[in-house]
């Protein structure tokens, strides 16, 4: 009957990427906090390697480590940024999730959705110049190598996958809000419980061996350490088609996950309400 | 169409003490307690018609609402929407393309963005044509002003603006039957003059079949011709306007002041209990009757005569009043 099933939804990616536009401001602000951050941590490494004595710690030379740390950040911009679980919750305590269910689509596609328009906007908007400007830096002042063509597309692929898994286990977890009215908690927890175990904040090789040998096959690598490695070049090509192979499986199986939750969040909504 | 046949719906919600130590007790206690919202209500409505469906608070208006738009499934019974149950997954998909829900207190549009956004939106969801699209937005523009609207944020429209907003984007697709809840909750008279228009219009147009919950009997004077009253879950009544009014008579109240003091229990008395008197706060004395049982004249001059009148006023029953007597009577 209808000619194109995916054509709805172009609607959201739409009209999430306009919403990035409209809070522009917004976000530049938060990625000035961003800069701040990493600015710190820029010190906090150069205090510790001078420190140390060494080239390099656990495999990452200084100018390793501040790329890292940077593109870390540059990567949770484009691929961390959706309103999946914001909007899950608002929908749960006031109860639109109902109102939702009168137009023919399905919800946690829209969500889906309307998280890729938001990684397109903050993608053209943020991303690329920022990595622009920081590819610069890293060559003329860090003295790093220009990134392979190669990495950089398997980078874009590892990150698309990282989307897909964050914005699942938002979607997941914004569903608690059935049980507790505590989720900013929740939320507090999650990012910074994310940013450790993806090795956003220390890269894998800084953790003790046994955690190392079981961290990167959790989905949680996928969202930092995976691209992370791919981009700096630390993986063969070999190696990067099969850590982004683990990523492809850790986002079938949280999108699957999260299509089951949202079944069930629909049937106990149906019994229940709202 | 839409057959609700036997409908009940049951609710049940963990049971809390009150106080902290209750609220200790309540973590390991497996009590609940289970609420009737609305129970063995039956009715079909037919093509091209606008019901008023009403009640009071907590009456069970929203959840039948509800369950008729899918959005919650019946303990037992059975609603079939053109022969459908809209809460079946399954056959929910077919019927969303021919329904419409308005929600007066949620807003459906896309709150950052121009309004015109939200309606893109929309055309792409019902898979519409451009040209359909654009017939169909001049024709909702026409009946809701929406043109003054398109460019500006859904946050910044007023509560009325939003209002013909919501009201036009439930009806982008042109569906065949609109749910209205509370669509007038909380605007001023203009606007409520303008929606009330607006959804006559489109029931005159497209044949359009239009249930509508509400607190304010003028929407119901002013658009519905059938009225379903529900109270606790039960159906009250299922009728024509006409056949309720007759019910319960013509009923006029006369309504006096005066600073002279009349003795009501003789009052009644006077005229056989066929005239009710009551003094009023505003320090009226109000003097209802059945104008089908006793005429004007004799209320008139046992008053005059009585009284040193300063004021009079006569008003004749509103829905409003039946309706508030049916509440509180909680039977017809």
């Amino acid at each position: 009957m209808r000619r194109n099933p995916f054509k709805k939804y172009l609607g959201f990616i739409k009209g999430s990427f306009l919403s990035v536009l409209a809070f522009r401001i917004e976000i530049l602000a938060w990625i000035l906090q961003d800069v701040l951050n990493v600015v710190i941590l820029v010190f906090l490494w150069f205090a510790i390697y001078q420190q140390n004595g060494d080239a390099s710690i656990n495999s990452f030379t200084y100018p390793q480590m501040i790329s890292y740390l940077i593109m870390a950040s540059l990567t949770n911009q484009w691929i961390g940024n959706s309103d999946t679980f914001s909007g899950v919750s608002r929908d749960i305590t006031r109860g639109d999730i109902a109102t939702s269910l009168t137009r023919p689509l399905s919800y946690r596609g829209r969500y889906y959705a309307a998280s890729f328009g938001s990684l397109l906007a903050n993608f053209f908007l943020f991303f690329v110049p920022l990595f622009v400007i920081c590819q610069f830096v890293f060559v003329y002042a860090l003295g790093l190598a220009w990134p392979l063509w190669y990495n950089v597309i398997f980078y874009l692929l590892a990150g698309l996958l990282g989307m897909t898994i964050i914005d699942s286990f938002d979607f997941i977890i914004a569903q608690l809000g059935f049980k507790t009215n505590s989720l900013f908690g929740i939320f507090i927890m999650k990012l910074a419980l994310f940013s450790f175990l993806s090795g956003a904040a220390i890269p894998f090789s800084f953790f003790p061996s046994w955690a190392q040998l079981f961290l990167p096959y959790l989905p949680f690598g996928g969202l930092s350490s995976t691209p992370l490695n791919i981009f700096l070049g630390r993986f063969s090509p070999l190696e990067s088609l099969q850590w982004l192979a683990v990523s492809a499986g850790w986002a079938v199986v949280l999108y699957s996950l999260s299509l089951l939750t949202n079944n069930l969040m629909i049937k106990h909504v149906e019994s229940v309400g709202g | 169409m839409i057959e609700v046949k036997h409908v009940s719906k049951t609710f049940s919600k963990p049971y809390r003490e009150p106080g902290l130590a209750g609220a200790f007790r309540t973590l390991f206690t497996k009590k609940k307690i289970i609420t009737k919202a609305v129970d063995d209500i039956s009715f079909t409505v037919g093509e091209g018609e606008i019901v008023g469906y009403i009640g009071s608070n907590g009456a069970g208006k929203s959840t039948t609402i509800k369950m008729m738009t899918g959005i919650l499934t019946p303990t037992s019974g059975e609603i079939l929407i053109e022969g459908k149950r809209p809460y079946d997954h399954r056959e929910r998909k077919t019927i969303l393309q021919d329904i419409g829900v308005v929600f007066g207190q949620r807003t459906q549009l896309w709150w950052d963005l121009p309004l015109r956004d939200s309606f893109d939106l929309y055309r792409d969801i019902y898979g519409m044509s451009q040209a359909e699209y654009e017939q169909r937005l001049d024709y909702l523009d026409r009946l809701l002003g929406l043109k003054p609207l398109m460019l500006s944020q859904v946050k910044t429209l007023s509560l009325g603006q939003r209002m013909r907003a919501d009201l036009a984007a439930s009806l982008i697709h042109n569906p065949k039957i609109l749910f209205l809840d509370e669509p007038t909750i909380g605007l001023d008279v203009l606007v409520k003059e303008k929606i009330t228009e607006a959804i006559r219009q489109i029931n005159r147009d497209g044949h359009t079949t239009i249930i509508l919950t509400t607190h304010d009997m003028k929407d119901i004077q002013n658009l519905c011709k059938r009225l379903i009253i529900i109270d606790e879950g039960h159906l009250l009544y299922d009728g024509t306007l006409a056949d309720i009014k007759k019910r319960f008579g013509d009923i006029r109240h006369i309504f006096v002041l005066s600073s002279d003091r009349l003795d009501l229990e003789e009052a009644t008395k006077a005229f056989g209990g066929r005239v009710s008197f009551v003094m009023l706060d505003d320090g009226y004395l109000e003097a209802s009757y059945n104008a089908d049982e006793i005429g004007a004249d004799p209320i008139y001059k046992f008053l005059l005569a009585k009284l040193n009148v300063k004021d009079l006023k006569v008003d004749e029953t509103t829905l409003s009043s039946i309706v508030r007597k049916i509440y509180e009577a909680k039977s017809v």
